[in-house]
């Protein structure tokens, strides 16, 4: 995170970072700091490096969360259908309404529509497969891109247009405490609420009938579970658009590490998603002069990634 | 019928490519660099064109000026329409803001049917977009000029063209020498050594996210003609940035564009980073005005763009007076006076000796 916040397209030297920080944890001046490089990590960088902290935690939480609830590694917030769910409510906020407040609110109520649809649609209970689910979050998914593109076509060319696909196509840029302070109430409750349900979600991952035979409410936790997972995606949605694959993929790669039990990979898959968002955004931000989309990179790295997470777990049988 | 086959050959003369058609197939061989080119080279017309409808958005004002009125013009872009409406034109020409601006639906894709509606002779349209921009158009069997974008010589060759069309061909000289003399006036300031050119950056997009113009843009071209120097260099087209980016670039003059609707120099001015640029410092950060079209993208006013461009750039260098220069050459294109509320607060963004702040 350190190396995160020394590195941008305006040089500041390292130990002027490391100077600035302290300075704002001792609330004493250092000199010979000018003014630019202050306001550069204070009001640009640190914002931005914490929210991607905050964002990747959280969905690297959310993403471990829905695969145990749904016994399927392939779920992830974009195929359940929440994420282009998110991205229709924000996007038609920035076109209606048009105000901060209105496209996170709008993201997260329609990231929550999208997700009660696809268990309406799938009624996962006794009979339910993993299949029938995934496809229902596929069906709801393509209805709300769909709905994304009628709001685009719809858009004032001029006006909300540029806004609305700058939003979509995900980014950290217009980072700043208001958003940091968001994602970090979001993701400190859904995370609070994820963990504290640890140890039923190593139950559930037994399967639904196993879980209410040892005396769980399996419905009641598997609202509590979406409710958590859609805050938490949906304010990501909110804040930087919509981010694809860290979900889906940091918790194999958490899991590679401390394996299935929730009390370990709950954590491990904040941390390694934090890490990873933050290595993302410093390249989307610091390789060329034009900012790179966030969910490109995401993207061109996730899937290679992917595809060894899975030689490795099909090799590991 | 002569015209008609004088046409014929000037375009053949002119256009830049072929089109052959084989059934439904079209094919396309460039034969140069030039950039034009007739989407179909069979555009039959009895005499020149007397309904034109324009999908790209500068070549509804340039033909206004060419004519000096709303003659054959009989549709364009909504694009074209507000500023049209948000510039002088409108009040110039009350006519234009009557006219359908239906024609396009997403993007530039064509409304054919409302197309046909106004039963033009002659659609112009994009030529370097795809071609499933014109394949509609054709197969309602419309004459359509697909037009490219981007450098002067494009602009030039546009306004050779529409004078060919509208049978203005003399008028059209006149107003592609003034584009020449205009640069070739400018000619000490872009000799001056590079480090007394101001580092110029020019945002597409600001309040939206920043969007910078890159090295291929008509944006900095005209830059560089003012004797200024873009500062974006790094890329091609127009691509996002970050402040930080901007910070490190440290520019020392702003263009804000005129698309963004209230958008102001204190958008840059007040920005808690941005205010640290030396542009903001010394409230250098300009929004590109509206004369009867915009000054960003090409027109017929690029010329006017150039020389209040040098005269923000090198205030004690140059000998003419902006305000009497846009009175003159504002009559050259649309032969109309700068008169009333509306031309006079045009006129006070044009004088570059008012501050920014009051704008």
């Amino acid at each position: 995170m350190i190396i995160a916040l020394t590195l941008g397209r305006y040089y500041i030297a390292p130990s002027n970072v490391i100077s600035i920080l302290l300075e704002n944890l001792s609330l004493q001046a250092v000199a010979d700091i000018n003014d630019i490089e202050r306001r550069v990590v204070e009001l640009v960088r640190l914002p931005r490096v914490l929210l991607s902290l905050m964002a990747g935690a959280g969905l690297g939480m959310a993403g471990a969360a829905l695969q145990s609830l749904f016994r399927n590694p392939l779920v992830g917030p974009d195929i359940l259908g929440i994420s282009p769910g998110a991205a229709f409510g924000g996007a038609l906020a920035i076109m209606l309404v048009g105000t901060p407040f209105a496209t996170v609110a709008g993201a997260f109520v329609f990231g929550l529509i999208a997700i009660v649809i696809v268990i309406i649609i799938a009624k996962p209970g006794a009979g339910t497969t993993t299949l029938t689910l995934v496809l229902s979050g596929v069906v709801v998914g393509a209805f709300f891109s769909a709905l994304v593109s009628l709001v685009i076509f719809m858009a004032d060319v001029e006006s909300e247009l540029p806004t609305i696909l700058y939003w979509l196509l995900g980014s950290f840029a217009s980072a700043n405490f208001d958003k940091l302070l968001l994602m970090s109430i979001t993701v400190a409750v859904g995370g609070a609420v994820l963990f504290g349900l640890r140890y039923t979600l190593n139950v559930l991952t037994l399967g639904d009938q196993e879980a209410a035979a040892l005396g769980l409410n399996v419905v009641r936790i598997r609202w509590l579970t979406l409710a958590a997972v859609t805050i938490i995606v949906a304010a990501s949605v909110a804040v930087a658009g919509v981010i694809g694959w860290v979900g889906l993929i940091v918790p194999h790669i958490a899991r590679m590490f401390v394996g299935p039990d929730h009390k370990f990979l709950l954590p491990a898959a904040a941390l390694i998603g934090a890490i990873v968002l933050i290595l993302v955004d410093t390249i989307c931000r610091s390789l060329t002069a034009a900012e790179i989309p966030l969910s490109i990179v995401t993207a061109i790295a996730g899937a290679p990634v992917f595809i060894i997470v899975l030689r490795r777990t099909i090799g590991m049988r | 019928m002569k015209t008609s086959s004088t046409l014929k050959k000037q375009f053949n003369y002119l256009l830049p490519a072929f089109l052959l058609r084989f059934g439904m197939i079209f094919l396309l061989v460039c034969i140069n660099h030039t950039s034009l080119f007739a989407a179909d080279n069979d555009i039959l017309l009895d005499g020149s064109a007397k309904r034109i409808v324009t999908i790209p958005m500068p070549a509804a004002s340039m033909l206004i000026g060419i004519e000096q009125g709303v003659e054959s013009l009989v549709a364009m872009h909504p694009e074209s329409l507000t500023a049209v409406r948000s510039g002088l034109l409108g009040e110039w020409f009350p006519r234009a803001l009557g006219l359908p601006a239906d024609v396009v639906g997403h993007g530039f894709m064509p409304n054919v049917e409302a197309i046909l509606k106004v039963d033009p002779d002659l659609v112009i349209q994009w030529g370097d977009r795809g071609d499933d921009l014109i394949a509609p158009l054709e197969a309602a069997g419309l004459n359509v000029l697909a037009v490219r974008y981007g450098t002067e010589d494009d602009v030039q060759t546009w306004l050779r063209l529409f004078g060919d069309l509208t049978g203005e061909q003399e008028r059209v000289n006149e107003l592609i020498n003034i584009r020449n003399v205009t640069y070739d006036r400018l000619q000490e300031l872009r000799k001056l050594p590079e480090l007394q050119k101001p580092k110029v950056l020019y945002l597409l997009r600001a309040k939206s996210g920043f969007q910078a113009a890159g090295k291929d843009t008509f944006n900095h071209y005209s830059i560089e003609t003012a004797g200024g120097r873009n500062i974006a260099t790094e890329f091609s087209g127009f691509k996002p940035v970050n402040k930080e980016q901007i910070l490190a670039w440290d520019p020392d003059v702003i263009l804000l564009n005129s698309f963004e609707s209230g958008l102001l120099p204190d958008f840059i001015i007040n920005d808690p980073l941005l205010s640290l640029t030396q542009a903001s410092k010394d409230k250098h950060v300009y929004v590109m005005p509206i004369g009867g079209y915009r000054w960003d993208p090409p027109s017929l006013e690029s010329p006017l763009a150039w020389l209040w461009l040098g005269s923000l750039f090198h205030p004690d260098s140059v000998d003419y007076d902006m305000v009497s220069e846009t009175k003159e050459l504002m009559m050259l294109f649309y032969g109309e006076k700068l008169e009333g509320e509306k031309a006079s607060f045009f006129l006070q963004r044009v004088d570059a000796k008012v501050s920014t702040l009051q704008r």
